[in-house]
């Protein structure tokens, strides 16, 4: 066993324990071993011969690690239910983004109303451009970055991740926020309207298809991206897994 | 000499001694196993890191609490039992006495040492 307790370590988060109790445990086993080791000086040995003697009396990895892995405790939500963690999570966080999103929105045109689309202030304008680049773009990829974070730091080889990307790569791909400003025109009156999807124009008419496209582009830019990412990580971390 | 773990029958003894331990005073992991090795004359034996799970585990159950202090400028973790502690010790207590007394029984094989 290293004395940083590396492959312990390992062992531990790859059983599925989570990464704060791990880290309390390793932190009481230094100690532990500290004390040992001081006790093993005084009692006369080498710092060399005091350290490996206190080692084999702290016990072995297998040994430690076998202990917490039995006792069933400490377990990660992730491990336990990953469904939970990489598919609802990120749902309920993009549900919730979405409606905070839309109260801010709402709360912003409210006043606009009446108002041509060159009436609106430039400090609102500016507000609702940003809001649309969050939603439209940082939100699908803040989601999947938690999602490879929480993966990568308890060494999850689950299908659920891969899941989890995919739904999110989706979802945010077909979703997102639009403001759309129709200026007055003979017969009409200018507005100014807020979705949830982007609308594409073909041909000076909105197009399904081409919204769809473009969410499905979007949706396979963000997956492979993150997908990528994630593989690439997991190999320098996991490397025996190649 | 290499030191030789007991068997899995030992399976719920840690955690016995460490809660009777506990009933005296708030301690940490290497004076907990250090009490235990003296209280049983080094009879009891296990990886001395082995005790941290059980006490997480009894802590996840409420039987012990635990917090970080400073002693001589060294920061350990000690644990405190509580009244769920205590009332479990005791459960675990009269089932191992129970036990000792039916395996001494048969030890002495009183019963049927009169019939051979």
């Amino acid at each position: 066993m290293q004395p940083g307790f590396d492959s312990l370590r390992e062992r531990l988060l790859r059983a599925g324990i989570a990464p704060r109790r791990v880290h309390r445990y390793l932190a009481e086993l230094r100690e532990h071993l500290a004390d040992l080791t001081e006790r093993e000086r005084a009692s006369g040995l080498d710092p060399r011969q005091a350290g490996e003697r206190a080692m084999s009396l702290l016990g072995g990895d297998a040994e430690l690690a076998k202990a917490m892995i039995d006792k069933g405790c400490g377990r990660s939500l992730a491990a336990r239910a990953p469904w939970a963690v990489f598919v609802m999570s990120p749902l309920f966080l993009l549900v919730a983004a979405l409606a905070l999103n839309s109260m801010l929105m709402f709360r912003l045109l409210w006043p606009m109303q009446g108002l041509t689309p060159g009436e609106m202030p430039e400090s609102y304008r500016a507000l609702i451009d940003l809001s649309g680049v969050i939603t439209n773009y940082l939100l699908g990829a803040v989601l999947s970055l938690g999602c490879i974070a929480v993966a990568l730091r308890q060494r999850l080889e689950s299908g659920w991740v891969w899941l989890g990307l995919g739904l999110i790569a989706v979802l945010t791909g077909l979703l997102g926020f639009h403001v759309h400003e129709y200026p007055a025109v003979p017969g009409h009156k200018a507005a100014v309207s807020y979705s949830l999807a982007e609308v594409i124009y073909w041909h000076e008419r909105a197009s399904l298809a081409a919204s769809l496209g473009v969410g499905a582009l979007r949706a396979v830019v963000l997956f492979s991206v993150a997908g990528i990412a994630y593989h690439m990580v997991r190999l320098r971390l996991v490397p025996d897994r190649r | 000499m290499p030191r030789e773990p007991n068997p899995n029958f030992m399976a719920g003894v840690p955690e016995l001694m460490i809660l009777r331990l506990l009933q005296d005073r708030e301690m940490y992991g290497y004076e907990l196993v250090q009490a235990i090795k003296t209280e049983s004359a080094d009879v009891i034996s296990f990886g001395e890191g082995v005790v941290y799970p059980v006490l997480h585990g009894l802590e996840d159950d409420g039987a012990v609490t635990s917090r970080r202090k400073l002693v001589d400028g060294r920061s350990r973790v000690y644990y405190t039992l509580t009244a769920k502690g205590e009332r479990r010790y005791r459960q675990l207590a009269d089932t191992w006495s129970s036990l000792a007394q039916a395996i001494q029984s048969v030890l002495k094989g009183s019963r049927y040492a009169t019939g051979l």
